[in-house]
């Protein structure tokens, strides 16, 4: 993992939502080197609020129901509310089916 | 729905690649090795990707296929769905997931109740030895097991055991063909999903008779009888096959972007109380093993598989390629130890969810109508062929409503002279099903059962040769056929509370009521009691 890999990138301890396009997320979680903390799901479910992007590389977990007809999610930054945070360029994905999907951050 | 889905996939396919050409996935989706088959939508994206770098004059355009690499890189998180199910495959899993398996029932499996009310798990009302006066359309994920004894439309009460499975469940889970996959099944093909996809298959044993054969003896032990026995009848198993059915089920037609069918997908969701808890257990399984592939797999050369893609537009190349990096990049993980326990939990609550899910799919969706066919063989009475057509309609929290309409035909040539008819009877039946406490860990479900049937003879009861007739001492030579009980209407009505607890068990305890039965003439007051149990969270036993 690393910068170059991340699907979001930001600045160190940047508040924000991370989207996706499809599926519905049940739960997610923060994971930073073995801890483990849940996260606020919302918009439509398909959003979650990071409050505080850790330092170096983390992980969001995201646990998601997907339904027929839904395809690749792709990952994106919704609202930022503090510091500064961009999606990867191409945007990444998750695949259709994929439960844990995994958004990879990277706080520089 | 799996064609829909696969539609799906391949639209994704077109739409991230709008210049390429899209890469027949036949390289990866049909290949020997399980790692490619997991991997293959992502590495038919990178081919594509790669072959989109392709100009008109030979030379390249290169892209930014990050992301693609990232799923293809056991090193990454965004790598360990696949990864897992590649895994599981491996011989040294499977045998650890024998052992997880085993003992399924005390590492926690998440609740798996609030199954559909119209599950059908023993055999329907006809057999002697049952608990469900009607068929329902529904029926196992993979595999159940149910054990009942009672009787309603027949005199004799008997005890069966029933084997049940889904015709394309089984066969996913035999031979690996992404036994879970759910809306990303790509390797379907037309037979899997028209004909497979819809089948549920029964047998039912008979615990009350047992299997005979006949041998040849080899001399008289004691004795002076002047009369050689030359051969007698020996048991050869306590249980015998009374019955065989085959039922196909109709979903409705379904658009999956309508706003119809997703109102319907998240009354389903919501108001199943398992598929949450399901899913969290498969993402808390999940993180040991993707950070074990963090800590220790090798991570994926992307310069030197870039050129491999380069080099074989077909994809062929990177298949191959791949599956020599996969089986590199594993063995720390599979030497540091703990992987196995890991996969397999894993693997076993993905079933869990699966089964979840496809009943939030049918509840979503609703059954059109099940066709089924049983081949019954009941003791001392001719063989038959009972069809079928169930239909219902779920009005959710108000309860279901199956109805039944069916047909029973001797099997077979009729004996010479006889004075009835290819029709045994003709019946119809419904039954209301409510389930209530649908919050704890125990599920119960009443059930209203009303059944009629009609047939134009008495019953018949085969008289085999040799029995002695009644008064004499002289045998029958050929055997022979009595009428028995009565032609006419048999009504039955029951009542039923059937407990569902976790993991998939389920007790049914009934009591009927009979105007008569098929052999016997008066009313008749029975009790029926039976449990099951759904093997759906050891499919990976296979």
């Amino acid at each position: 993992m690393s910068q170059e890999t991340a699907d979001i990138v930001g600045t160190t301890g940047a508040a924000f939502t991370a989207t996706i396009t499809y599926g519905e997320i049940g739960e997610a979680y923060l994971e930073v080197t073995g801890t483990k903390t849940p996260l606020t799901v919302s918009g439509n479910k398909q959003a979650v609020t990071v409050p505080n992007l850790p330092s170096g590389e983390s992980l969001i977990r995201l646990d998601i129901f997907w339904k027929p007809g839904d395809s690749n999610a792709i990952i994106d930054v919704g609202s930022v509310t503090s510091g500064t945070v961009t999606a990867a360029n191409p945007k990444h994905r998750i695949d259709v089916g994929n439960s844990p999907g995994y958004i990879e951050l990277f706080g520089k | 729905m799996k064609l829909l889905l696969r539609s799906v996939f391949v639209a994704v396919l077109l739409s991230a690649t709008v210049h390429a050409q899209t890469v027949d996935a036949a390289f990866c989706s049909k290949n020997i090795h399980d790692e490619v088959r997991a991997f293959c939508q992502d590495l038919v994206l990178y081919q594509t990707h790669v072959n989109s770098e392709l100009k008109a004059d030979g030379s390249r355009n290169p892209g930014d296929w990050t992301d693609d690499l990232n799923h293809l890189d056991l090193a990454d998180p965004r790598a360990a769905f696949s990864a897992t199910t590649a895994l599981s495959a491996s011989t040294a899993l499977n045998d650890a997931a024998v052992g997880i398996a085993q003992s399924a029932s005390q590492i926690g499996i998440p609740s798996g109740i609030v199954q559909s009310p119209d599950q059908q798990t023993g055999p329907g009302g006809g057999t002697s030895g049952t608990t469900s006066l009607i068929s329902k359309a529904g029926s196992a994920a993979l595999l159940s097991l149910a054990l009942n004894t009672g009787a309603l439309t027949q005199s004799v009460n008997g005890a069966t055991s029933t084997i049940t499975t889904n015709g394309d469940q089984i066969f996913r889970a035999i031979t690996r063909n992404e036994p879970d996959c759910l809306v990303n099944c790509q390797n379907s093909d037309w037979f899997e999903q028209n004909v497979l996809g819809g089948i549920n298959l029964s047998a039912t044993f008979s615990l009350a008779q047992q299997s005979t054969t006949t041998t040849a003896t080899s001399g008289q032990a004691s004795g002076t009888s002047t009369v050689q026995v030359s051969s007698v009848t020996i048991p050869t198993g306590a249980g015998k096959l009374s019955g065989i059915t085959v039922k196909y089920r109709v979903l409705n037609r379904f658009d999956p972007r309508s706003d119809k069918f997703r109102q319907a997908w998240d009354a389903a969701l919501a108001k199943s109380t398992t598929i949450s808890s399901a899913l969290k257990a498969v993402g808390d399984a999940t993180d040991p093993v993707t950070q074990a592939l963090m800590a220790k797999a090798t991570p994926l050369d992307r310069e030197k598989i870039y050129s491999v893609a380069k080099s074989d537009p077909s994809g062929k190349a990177l298949a191959e390629s791949f599956s020599v990096y996969f089986q590199d990049a594993v063995k720390p993980v599979i030497e540091g130890g703990g992987l196995d326990t890991s996969i397999a939990t894993v693997m076993k609550d993905r079933a869990v969810y699966a089964d979840a899910w496809r009943t939030v799919l049918e509840n979503a969706a609703g059954t059109l109508l099940s066709f089924q066919y049983s081949y019954n063989k009941p003791v001392n009475q001719p063989q038959t062929h009972d069809l079928t057509l169930i239909g219902g309609y779920n009005f959710k929290t108000a309860g279901m409503l199956t109805f039944n309409g069916a047909v029973s035909l001797y099997s077979g040539s009729l004996p010479a002279g006889a004075n009835y008819g290819r029709v045994h009877f003709g019946q119809v039946s419904g039954e209301y099903d409510q389930t209530f406490n649908t919050s704890g860990q125990l599920q119960g479900q009443l059930s209203l059962a009303g059944y009629w049937q009609y047939q134009p003879n008495p019953s018949i009861l085969n008289i085999p040769a040799g029995t002695v007739a009644p008064g004499t001492s002289i045998p029958l030579p050929n055997g022979t056929q009595e009428f028995v009980g009565t032609a006419g209407s048999l009504w039955v009505t029951q009542a039923k509370i059937t407990m569902k607890g976790a993991g998939g068990i389920n007790i049914p305890i009934g009591v009927s009521w009979s105007n008569k039965t098929d052999l016997l003439q008066g009313s008749k007051v029975g009790a029926q009691v039976g449990i099951s149990y759904n093997f759906s969270s050891l499919g990976q036993l296979f």
